[in-house]
């Protein structure tokens, strides 16, 4: 798959999941990769790049058994960008199919 | 394509990764991995599954900077890469011109490329120098002058030879067509301008081998410069041109 698409998409992947609640990263890596093939570890970075640009935040939590934990959660920003890619994905979703089943859009 | 077997061994090369693209502030990125590793753990995974399930490093690191950092930072990389190989063989006493794809202004264009330790700086053997001293007061005084005279008189073959038979031709032409002039010859007219002719022609080949004569010595002097600066500043001065045979013959 492309990198420049697998990128974007990734990232309504992640606003996605958040926006139905809080998540640490391991989780949240998981459920993505239960969903798609991707290289986990890049989920790292894409949810640094979030956070620096306001659409998610992170806070710690500690915990009795283990270290302490980070969890992330989406802003009213993130939420309003999400909404909008989200349509965006639809609309693309939908035109590449369009075309794909031979003109029957 | 960079994956580790144990939680130490990613830890550090992701170190090393990061530290590659340029990214300084490390110590969130790496208590995230950290994280990671205890809760695939927990979940009953070994430390080799959770690296194999995080992928390669070097992309997990480069994901960390936008698109044209991250190439930036791959081609200059490669280009110090290429830089080693070149000049690792260059200060071997042995190889003589083989260095003729180093390309001395990719240093000047790239002053910031991260990696120092590609840049070694060159440095003359004392013990050659004297040597190419001692070489060039007996080259300039006696070997360069008697040379040099030798091709110049060489080279006076095919004139003379040239100005001779086309004056025997044109003498040829006189005795067979001009009336004023009668040029006494023991020869026929005809004959006089075959005689001619071939006498250019030998004036001809005379010149042919002073063309190879310049050439080698050309090349000669270009040996000389090169080795000059292989000596003093690590590199040929002068790309040949004349000499590709040789070139190809040395590799």
């Amino acid at each position: 798959m492309n990198s420049q698409l697998k990128r974007g998409t990734l990232e309504l992947c992640v606003l996605s999941i958040l926006k139905r609640g809080d998540c640490y990263g391991y989780e949240l890596v998981n459920r993505i990769s239960e969903c798609m093939h991707v290289t986990e570890g890049t989920i790292y970075p894409l949810l640094k790049r979030l956070k620096d640009n306001g659409s998610i935040d992170s806070y710690i939590v500690e915990s009795q058994e283990g270290p302490p934990r980070k969890y992330y959660n989406i802003t009213d920003f993130g939420r309003t960008v999400a909404e909008e890619q989200e349509k965006e994905w639809y609309r693309f979703i939908e035109g590449v199919n369009a075309i794909l089943k031979g003109g029957e859009g | 394509m960079i994956i580790c077997n144990s939680k130490a061994e990613f830890m550090s090369v992701l170190d090393s990764e990061l530290t590659k693209y340029g990214i300084t502030d490390k110590s969130e990125i790496f208590s995230d991995f950290e994280q990671h590793f205890t809760a695939g753990i927990e979940q009953g995974l070994t430390e080799q599954q959770v690296c194999e399930k995080l992928g390669d490093i070097s992309e997990i690191a480069k994901q960390y900077v936008d698109e044209e950092t991250a190439e930036r930072i791959e081609a200059a990389q490669a280009r110090a890469e290429a830089m080693k190989q070149h000049t690792a063989p260059q200060n071997s006493t042995d190889n003589v011109g083989n260095s003729q794809g180093f390309e001395g202004n990719s240093y000047a264009s790239q002053p910031e490329q991260p990696e120092p330790s590609a840049e070694k700086p060159f440095q003359a053997d004392a013990g050659a120098v004297v040597g190419i001293v001692c070489v060039d007061v007996f080259v300039f005084t006696w070997v360069l002058p008697a040379f040099v005279s030798i091709v110049i008189a060489y080279l006076s073959i095919p004139l003379s030879l040239a100005v001779s038979g086309i004056s025997t031709i044109i003498g040829g032409i006189f005795a067979a067509f001009g009336t004023a002039f009668l040029v006494a010859s023991p020869f026929a007219p005809v004959s006089t301008i075959l005689l001619g002719v071939m006498v250019a022609a030998l004036g001809g080949l005379a010149a042919m081998l002073g063309i190879v004569i310049v050439k080698g010595t050309i090349n000669v002097f270009i040996n000389i410069i090169n080795w000059h600066g292989r000596v003093l500043s690590g590199h040929n001065v002068i790309h040949k041109k004349f000499g590709k045979k040789n070139k190809e013959a040395a590799q």
